[in-house]
């Protein structure tokens, strides 16, 4: 057992609850792939057509404009070509899953509210007990919208927006329409297309000029139903000179059939403005997740992912940074886990557009079990921009002979004033480290386990201390038994 | 035993795809022609436009060689330019086929120098047999457009390749450099250096692939791709990859692009250089890692060749 590592025992002890042990060795299908009866008050017929969107639309008693923006998307769904790279999406069946379940009647602000199963869904999850602990605001969706919102009264006072994107368009229409779209336009990919078509729940965040979230938001999006698909959109805003860490984690029980996770997430960062926006997807291993993720950060602005990519069949995701303004900033740390039965297919795109701006992307994958981690990246400089910086620095690790790795950058520059590095290595664990190790009294299974959270300890310390114990228990959960 | 270098005529009426090689250089077994002599072979472009032209370096087991190819346009023959009408191009399509057998060594160094009016397009395929080695030098400076692909086959245990490529390119050239290192055997090594200097408009594009099948436990294989930008308006593209099938390996790549570092440019003309000076010595150190492993005789000139077309002058030299 890895969970008695004598190494392991000063960090848990600084994290402050005893329970962060507990639940070391249990698995997946226990801790999150438990699934509760459907009590959904309405969901659309298998099969995605003009008729879903238009019942979808109606259920949400949405303005005229939201549903032409749908009928427009769902054309170019059905136009758009699946993409001719990547993982391997020829098992998915639009056809076969089921496009909107609504869990409730409305959304509510108390957890006591909520009908018995999701509320017990969440309570099992441990959302409610870390809103009290560590949030300053969560969202909680369950298949279709979202169950749940709230955010701190002192925030709320301050003019902090923290609501579903559904309530977004009905009470703050002005803001909504500048933005909804134009960051990750309908026709910027198939499952864009899919998302703006059939959007339902996500996070609208707006933070007024000068605010500072000091805590974080977390949206927590859960999937129930089989063969489903959940396609939230997220909508987040800094104003000028303020700050936010958005937080998303999302499960799903684990099913024989396949389930689709399409989400589309808008970021603007407005001058000066920081975004911090960390992902742990832990999804079940039935999962597509093919997520297009964007942000925009204008003058001396600074965007941040944090991306850590565990669970899931398929994901495909490359969360984007657009520069737009002088003296902006983008830095991506990514990290994926592909173990048996998994293709990780992740990356970061970022797109200089103006002078003095600088990025950096961090990837590490690791891939055992015949799993296939790809990092798959775009940087580019247009001509004319000086002063620009950018750095790429991927690292794999590949734990067995019958797993698999690949990296595929693309550096486009086009301007003199530029400097652009890129740097990837792929080994295994090295025989020098593990003897090392071993040397000191380690077995060989604690000495690798202690090598990988040692490769991925700079993307932890990135994470929220709750969020960092979580991923080290599942890495420490997918590499049990890994070595001998 | 000594190497033999054949030519034939080529074949009219032959398929333009099936290769005829024009030329073939054999060595046979254990035969070595190391000590210094250089094997010269030129490729000129026929005036038959789109008609392949393939050459063959075959090397038998233990055998030894150096050999220096160079791709020129056609000899200019009265009344007639080169290649084309005005305006227009006309394609050079060559192959080149490379087989080393066991223990074989082969110091290949390639020399492309094409007028705008050559479109080229290269396909060289290489296969390394156990222990082999390819030291491979590659300098390009073709000024129309060019896709070049290299496909290098590692089949045998412990083979080897070591591949430097220089690159300038100006005025509105654009080149596509493909180069793949597909390891199968196992323990066998690669390391590939692509340099380039861009100016005016430029456009070059480099896709380097390191793939390890699961076959080719304990492989080491390196990348490196440095583009030197000498003005707005060129454009670099460089995909380095890596496609790894088994977890006893050390590959990497690293990749860089970016204009002469402003310190370097600083120092040199606070020495008295003036900036433009300043600027074609940097290309010149740049370039020079792969220009000098060029053979004695033929490096001066190479170099003069070099810098002439990328040195910084007053006023422009596109038309």
């Amino acid at each position: 057992m890895v969970s008695g590592a004598w190494w392991a025992e000063p960090r848990r002890r600084c994290m402050s609850a005893d329970t962060l042990v507990r639940d070391i060795g249990t698995a997946y299908g226990e801790r999150f792939g438990f699934s509760m009866p459907d009590r959904s008050v309405l969901r659309t017929e298998k099969g995605l057509t003009e008729a879903t969107v238009r019942e979808i639309s109606e259920a949400k008693q949405e303005p005229e404009w939201m549903l032409r923006f749908r009928l427009r998307a769902l054309d170019l769904f059905n136009l758009l070509p699946m993409p001719s790279w990547g993982a391997d999406l020829s098992e998915l069946r639009f056809d076969e899953m089921t496009y909107y379940a609504k869990p409730t009647e409305g959304s509510s602000q108390n957890w006591d509210e909520l009908p018995e199963e999701i509320k017990d869904t969440y309570e099992r999850l441990g959302i409610p007990e870390a809103e009290r602990k560590f949030l300053a605001g969560v969202g909680a969706q369950y298949d279709s919208e979202m169950v749940y919102h709230h955010i701190r009264e002192d925030l709320e006072k301050k003019g902090v927006l923290f609501s579903d994107v559904e309530t977004a368009v009905r009470e703050h229409p002005e803001i909504v329409k500048r933005f909804f779209g134009t960051i990750i336009p309908p026709d910027d990919n198939k499952f864009a297309a899919l998302n703006s078509a059939v959007w339902s729940g996500g996070s609208f965040v707006y933070v007024p000029p000068g605010v500072h979230v000091e805590i974080p938001l977390q949206a927590y999006f859960r999937v129930n139903s089989q063969s489903f698909g959940q396609f939230e959109r997220t909508l987040i805003i800094a104003d000028e000179g303020s700050f936010v860490h958005y937080i998303e984690g999302c499960t799903a029980p684990v099913f024989s059939k396949d389930s689709l996770h399409s989400a589309v997430v808008e970021i603007v960062a407005l001058a000066n403005a920081r975004i911090r926006y960390s992902t742990v997807q832990n999804w079940s291993s039935n999962m597509y997740n093919l997520v297009t993720k964007r942000a925009f950060a204008y003058e001396n602005a600074v965007m941040e992912w944090v991306d850590g990519n565990i669970g899931s069949k398929v994901t495909m995701k490359y969360p984007a940074i657009f520069l737009m303004g002088p003296g902006a900033r983008g830095e991506v740390l990514s990290i994926a886990f592909a173990g048996k039965g998994q293709e990780q297919d992740t990356g970061a795109k970022v797109l200089h557009f103006a002078s003095n701006t600088s990025s950096v992307v961090t990837s590490k994958s690791i891939s055992k079990d015949g799993g296939t981690a790809s990092y798959r990246g775009l940087v580019k400089v247009e001509a004319g921009l000086t002063g620009i910086k950018s750095k790429v620095e991927c690292d794999a690790l590949i734990l067995d002979p019958h797993s698999k790795s690949n990296t595929y950058p693309v550096m486009d520059i086009r301007s003199e004033n530029a400097s652009m590095e890129h740097e990837a290595r792929v080994s295994k664990i090295s025989e020098e480290q593990l003897f090392y190790l071993m040397s000191r009294g380690l077995t060989e299974e604690e000495a690798a386990v202690m090598i990988v959270h040692g490769f991925i300890d700079p993307l932890v310390k990135e994470l929220p201390m709750e969020y960092a114990v979580e991923l080290n228990r599942l890495i420490e959960l997918e590499m049990e038994g890994s070595v001998g | 035993m000594t190497a033999t270098l054949t030519k034939a005529t080529p074949q009219r009426g032959s398929l333009a795809e099936a290769p005829e090689f024009l030329w073939t250089f054999k060595a046979p077994s254990g035969s070595n022609r190391d000590e210094g002599e250089l094997t010269h072979i030129t490729i000129p472009f026929r005036g038959d436009s789109g008609r392949l032209q393939g050459g063959a370096i075959h090397l038998e087991d233990h055998a030894r060689a150096r050999v220096f190819l160079q791709y020129k346009p056609q000899d200019p023959s009265p009344g007639r330019s080169y290649g084309a009408m005005d305006g227009e191009t006309e394609l050079f399509r060559t192959s080149l086929e490379i087989h080393l057998g066991p223990y074989a060594q082969l110091e290949l160094f390639v020399l492309s120098s094409l007028p705008a009016t050559l479109t080229r397009e290269a396909l060289d395929h290489c296969t390394l047999e156990e222990g082999s080695r390819l030291i491979w030098t590659d300098v390009g400076f073709d000024a129309g457009k060019g896709t070049y692909e290299r496909n290098i086959m590692f089949t045998g245990k412990e083979s080897e390749l070591d591949f430097a490529g220089a690159y300038g390119a100006v005025c509105d050239t654009e080149g596509t450099y493909i180069l793949t290192t597909r390891h199968r055997g196992p323990r066998t090594k690669s390391r590939v250096y692509l340099k380039s200097a861009l100016k005016d408009s430029a456009h070059l594009i480099f896709k380097g692939l390191i793939h390890i099948e699961e076959s080719a436990a304990g492989s080491d294989a390196y990348l490196s791709n440095r583009n030197l930008v000498l003005n707005d308006g060129v454009r670099a593209e460089s995909l380095p990859q890596l496609k790894i099938e088994t977890d006893d390996v050390v590959c990497s790549h690293g990749s860089t692009t970016g204009g002469p570092r402003e310190e370097e440019l600083f120092y040199l003309t606070s020495r008295g250089l003036h900036t433009d000076s300043a600027k074609s010595l940097l290309v010149e150190a740049h370039l020079s890692a792969v220009l000098d492993r060029l053979p004695e005789e033929s490096r001066e000139e190479v170099e003069r060749r070099a810098f002439d077309l990328l040195g910084i002058h007053e006023g422009g030299a596109c038309s």
